[in-house]
């Protein structure tokens, strides 16, 4: 009997607990802070799926695309914002210094990656694809590194060590 | 002749006179039969939803190269076997308990980490699969039954909060748009609109998606049990399966309302699941081009 009981109050903590998760996706939709697609929120088939991408460039010379390898700097946010669900959230330390390890010949490079997503455009019903975010890498030294993000209209610099 | 059996939730037909085509109907009643009084029919909902996230994990496992980045190609056979084995085991009323717990072990070490790119199918599966550990025989349980249909409540009146909320569904925009862009299967109305614009049809269609997942939403809350509800919802599910090109989702919610409903899944329905779940791994768009350019 009691263990009946016990059932029926994590049953309903369970539920309710689905029930606060559900209404704070819909939050983090409505703020446009998340891939509404992503997270168990039901908002797929609402909007286009984003297809959150990121391109280098060389920071002195915007036009020039550089071909890198991206493995590493998205595995490093495997358990925290893998595929930038999370689209506001900053760039942590370790995602560029993957990224510097698994390309060590932009060492010392001023490098911009620009983050782009596909949105969605109600006149004519279209996917647009649109610059969402920027983080500009700059170096100290050889060793030190500082980057400024741009995400959602909010500044912010940090820096990192290889 | 024609025998009903009242113990039995189906009407089956069996003593048919000895010939080819009645042998085998007579091999298939037996079969359904002791599928029904051995209650596999009951537990196989279960098994069916184990691999419905195996379906939908593995392809996607085994082509990401950050997936492939931690774990060998081997440890990601290793944990879809290990998946299929917790199917198996589901299936069995000794085992089942083991085949639920072996799927929580699973779930936590290769699909919970990845909690920022999983597919709404694999946080359905999370919320509702993990939950019958609790139970003895969780197929004979209420309160099992009564967390799923709860569960399912919930998620029908969470899409429709997101499809009203987002707004491209009650001026049609969204169904526009994939008539316009979509894949085969999604653009199956735009013959209904000259132009790619939202026309009245495609806004009939998205206010019928929107209304229909809120009365189901409701209607599953306030309880309903009829049989009639579950056969047409199955087949909007069907219908809107064919629609996305996406079958493990639909094939997970049938797996569930047939427990939530204490249907069980019968030997018909399982085979229709199993086939849509391989089915799903080819994509049904790569089967229509494919019927198109042999027609062309």
């Amino acid at each position: 009997m009691w263990r009946n009981i016990e059932h029926r109050w994590i049953v309903f903590g369970l539920l309710i607990l689905h029930i606060g998760w559900l209404a704070n996706h819909i939050r983090w939709v409505v703020n446009d802070e998340i891939n509404p697609w992503k997270l168990g929120g039901y908002a797929m088939y609402t909007v286009p799926s984003p297809r959150i991408n990121v391109r280098v460039y060389d920071a002195l010379n915007p036009e020039v695309r550089i071909p890198a390898k991206m493995l590493q700097f998205y595995a490093a946010t495997r358990f925290s914002n893998i595929g930038r669900t999370f689209r506001c959230a900053s760039i942590p330390a370790a995602s560029f210094r993957g990224f510097f390890n698994e390309n060590m010949d932009l060492i010392g490079r001023s490098l911009a990656f620009v983050f782009f997503e596909r949105r969605f455009v109600r006149s004519p019903p279209s996917a647009k694809t649109e610059n969402t975010g920027l983080v500009v890498v700059t170096w100290r030294d050889t060793q030190t590194f500082s980057y400024t993000s741009r995400f959602c209209g909010k500044q912010e610099t940090q820096s990192g060590t290889l | 002749m024609l025998k009903l059996d009242p113990h039995s939730r189906l009407v089956r037909a069996v003593d048919f006179p000895a010939g080819g085509i009645s042998q085998e109907a007579n091999y298939f009643s037996k079969l359904s039969r002791a599928y029904e009084e051995s209650g596999l029919r009951d537990r196989v909902p279960l098994a069916i939803a184990i691999l419905s996230v195996a379906f939908q994990a593995y392809p996607q496992w085994i082509e990401s190269p950050v997936r492939l980045y931690f774990h060998s190609r081997t440890v990601l056979d290793l944990f879809c076997a290990a998946l299929v084995i917790s199917a198996a085991l589901a299936v069995f009323a000794r085992t089942s308990r083991l085949g639920v717990g072996l799927f929580i072990v699973v779930a936590a070490i290769a699909i919970v980490p990845d909690w920022t790119i999983i597919a709404n199918h694999t946080y359905l599966a999370l919320w509702s699969i993990p939950v019958a550990v609790l139970f003895r025989e969780w197929w004979k349980s209420d309160s099992y039954s009564f967390y799923l249909r709860m569960t399912i409540g919930i998620v029908m009146l969470a899409a429709f909060a997101q499809k009203v909320i987002a707004g491209t569904y009650l001026d049609g925009s969204y169904i526009a748009y994939l008539n316009a862009h979509g894949t085969p299967t999604e653009r199956m109305f735009s013959f209904l609109c000259d132009s790619s614009a939202p026309c009245v049809y495609y806004q009939a269609i998205s206010i019928f998606i929107v209304v229909w997942q809120f009365a189901v939403g409701i209607l599953l809350l306030l309880g309903l049990n009829s049989l009639l509800f579950l056969a047409i919802e199955i087949g909007f599910l069907l219908g809107a399966g064919v629609y996305a090109d996406e079958m493990n989702f639909q094939i997970l919610n049938i797996a569930l309302l047939c427990i939530i409903f204490r249907f069980g899944m019968p030997l018909w329905l399982l085979a229709l699941s199993l086939g849509l779940l391989v089915l799903d791994i080819f994509r049904l768009e790569a089967i229509v081009k494919g019927v198109l350019s042999y027609v062309a």
